[in-house]
């Protein structure tokens, strides 16, 4: 069997069976399920709209276009006595000048009613508003502004306003594997520290050569980390599925293949580099405890589009937005992070894959040397000048 | 004489101003137990480490099994290193098995293999403990499992009986001579000279990175032995021919002899004493305990010399300046 793939399963196995990992990885999708199932009861748990009642002062109503089976009342004191005997939930008060100034009060007890019958209530209201307008006026009223697309000049790229969510989709799709990629990191430095600290290094490396090493216990912990990720993954889908049956705010959500594409063709070099540093990070501590004070400060280095998403909306075009894209460690989380927000030019999502392949080709050359030099100076730090040196060695 | 099983021919390497090793050279052929020896700091095991292609030389050459050692199979290597190390936090069997799946066995043969082993270092019970609860001499019987478990043609073991009560460390002399019984070549580097003594066939010993002995055990032994008999027995020693002087020893007497007397004629005078019982009589040969400080010691001396004529000659090179 290829010792690479042994190394891997070894560092797989070994990780998955540990309790901090089962009760992480299992742990947070149980929170996440249980987070969510009390977001949607609180929002559906009383569903029957004759729970919720009106008393329309405007006489907007009186076409009761779409009336869902709210119950009307005649006056606030009718109202109220069904909200004292406990018949409603809650009532709206829509004042005589609802339809210039939108002055709709809500009266409940002590439990406001859920987010779902609120909006019912409104289409309900928008319906009735505009129920005077013909067919097709209302229609385009109530599905609110066209969607802008922006497209490049020979109309191979565009940019659609999917609201929101366009923006913040990408954004979370690239911090998803920036996540996947730090937590590998974090389990590899763990890894080698341990190895280092364990004193297995020198009999392991008199089985298989230290490329084999580093990629076998890089791919086990990739597959742990993704593992990990992509039950997650299943969780947040399986969990929106659900919530899409109550809710239509998420019917608008799209995935661009577009970017999906660039963030798997960077994700490959940034993971190289990322081991290569974490290699190099792990053979120059002294132990684990040090490692783990580091590794933090590496992780800024491929965070640090997070603390300037502010910039998204003001200036994503912005020279430090393009640094951060041209920078090796912070290349795939910035194109996520601009992706929805603006069109890259595509000179600058190929001058960074060709930077950062560079740089992940050169940690990759340059690991392996530290490695062997510095991995036998067990309990000792390895010093700039030795790193130095062990890079211009023969091997 | 058949293909040597290791060959190092003017091995140095330095890191940075600190030269570990300078112009070793010995070889090492199936079959035998070679000592590789010498005080802490010597060079040995940056000597190890590149014959395994752990550290490259920065000059001359290594030949392990025939091949250059980055192209000889690492299956064909077993290593006990100096600075022991297991996986603390797995069960032992897990750990033998996974390291000799590196060496190319697969998991059913490791797995069957692993088993007689096992048993025979009485650590089968212990199996499914994690490494980390196993006491030191039970980690370094595991160690020397996973040396051995692969069967190499090649076996390299730094300080083998570290840690090991006598029992154990019989045990582990034993598997030892087994492995050279089964054609295979062991390099063995320890400060135990006794051992070395009863187990090597031949010995290379360093010192400040340098080679300054290699050869065979009894000849080197020879060659530092003064020409003196050791006995033990009855009767009146004194007096005999061609002795300078007669004194008692552990038990026995040491009779030095004239520079060019034949201990056989003080055999034979001792054979016609009358009164005289003899229960032993034998060359006096130091022990390579003796010779190892003899040597060690005679470098550290020669090289405090020379620092002296040094600073003696630096000193007077200032006085001419002044």
């Amino acid at each position: 069997m290829n010792k690479t793939w042994l190394i891997a399963r070894q560092e797989y196995l070994k990780n998955v069976r540990r309790r901090s990992f089962l009760l992480v990885t299992f742990g947070l999708p149980v929170l996440m399920l249980v987070l969510m199932a009390i977001s949607v009861l609180s929002s559906t748990g009383t569903s029957d709209a004759s729970t919720l009642g009106y008393v329309d002062q405007s006489g907007t109503l009186f076409a009761k276009v779409d009336d869902p089976g709210f119950r009307a009342f005649a006056n606030t004191e009718e109202a109220t006595a069904a909200l004292e005997a406990e018949q409603v939930r809650g009532f709206y008060v829509i004042s005589p000048g609802c339809a210039g100034t939108g002055e709709v009060e809500l009266v409940y007890w002590d439990r406001q009613p859920g987010a779902g019958l609120q909006e019912r209530f409104d289409a309900f209201l928008k319906a009735n508003i505009v129920g005077s307008l013909a067919p097709d006026v209302a229609a385009r009223a109530l599905a609110g502004p066209e969607d802008l697309v922006v497209r490049t000049a020979d109309g191979s790229r565009e940019s659609d306003s999917a609201g929101l969510l366009g923006l913040v989709l990408p954004f979370a799709l690239g911090l998803f594997i920036s996540f996947a990629l730090m937590s590998s990191a974090s389990y590899l430095l763990r890894a080698v520290t341990d190895e280092k600290e364990n004193r297995t290094i020198e009999i392991v490396t008199t089985s298989v050569s230290p490329k084999e090493f580093i990629a076998g216990k890089a791919a086990g912990l990739v597959g742990v980390a993704l593992t990990q990720v992509v039950l997650w993954a299943v969780v947040i889908v399986a969990g929106l599925a659900v919530v899409s049956l109550f809710t239509d705010a998420l019917g608008g959500i799209a995935v661009s293949w577009g970017l999906i594409g660039v963030l798997a063709a960077f994700f490959v070099p940034l993971f190289v580099l990322a081991v290569a540093l974490v290699v190099i990070l792990g053979v120059v501590v002294a132990d684990a405890r040090q490692g783990q004070q580091l590794v933090g400060a590496v992780n800024v280095f491929f965070l640090l589009p997070l603390f300037f998403s502010p910039l998204l909306g003001s200036d994503p075009d912005g020279p430090l937005m393009v640094f951060l894209t041209l920078f090796p460690t912070t290349s795939l989380l910035t194109i996520a992070v601009r992706w929805g927000a603006t069109i890259i030019p595509l000179w600058q999502i190929i001058v960074s894959w060709v930077i950062l392949v560079a740089c992940a080709g050169s940690g990759f050359w340059i690991a392996p040397r530290v490695f062997r030099q510095g991995m036998l100076r067990y309990g000792k730090r390895m010093s700039l000048q030795g790193v130095v040196a062990a890079v211009r060695t023969r091997g | 004489m058949s293909t040597p099983s290791v060959v190092v021919e003017h091995l140095s390497k330095s890191f940075g101003e600190t030269r570990a090793v300078e112009d070793v050279s010995f070889e090492v052929q199936p079959g035998e137990v070679f000592g590789l020896l010498g005080p802490n700091g010597a060079g040995k095991t940056t000597t190890i480490r590149m014959m395994l292609d752990i550290f490259k030389p920065d000059s001359g050459r290594v030949e392990i099994l025939g091949s250059d050692p980055a192209k000889v199979s690492k299956d064909r290597i077993g290593y006990l290193p100096e600075d022991r190390g297991l996986y603390k936090d797995i069960p032992l069997e897990q750990v033998l098995i996974f390291l000799a799946t590196l060496k190319g066995l697969g998991d059913g043969e490791a797995k069957s293999r692993l088993v007689p082993w096992l048993e025979r270092v009485d650590l089968y019970e212990h199996r499914r403990k994690k490494v980390q609860e196993l006491s030191k001499g039970m980690q370094q019987k595991a160690q020397v499992i996973a040396t051995l478990l692969h069967e190499p043609d090649l076996i390299v073991v730094d300080e083998p009986f570290a840690g090991l009560d006598p029992v154990n460390t019989r045990l582990i002399k034993e598997i030892i001579q087994e492995q050279v019984a089964a054609g295979r070549s062991v390099i063995m580097s320890t400060h135990q000279m006794y051992q070395v003594q009863a187990l090597c066939d031949r010995i290379v010993l360093i010192d400040h990175g340098r080679s300054v002995l290699y050869g065979r055990v009894d000849e080197i032994r020879r060659d530092f032995a003064a020409n003196a008999v050791v006995l033990e027995g009855e009767g009146d020693f004194s007096g005999l021919p061609h002795v300078l002087d007669a004194r008692q020893e552990d038990g026995g007497w040491h009779l030095s002899l004239e520079a060019e007397a034949d201990p056989q004629e003080v055999l034979r005078a001792l054979a016609t004493r009358p009164g005289v019982r003899l229960e032993r009589f034998e060359r006096a040969e130091p022990s390579l305990d003796d010779i190892f400080v003899t040597v060690v010691t005679a470098g550290r001396r020669a090289g405090a010399a020379q620092a002296g004529n040094g600073a003696a000659q630096a000193g007077r090179a200032r006085d001419d300046d002044e």
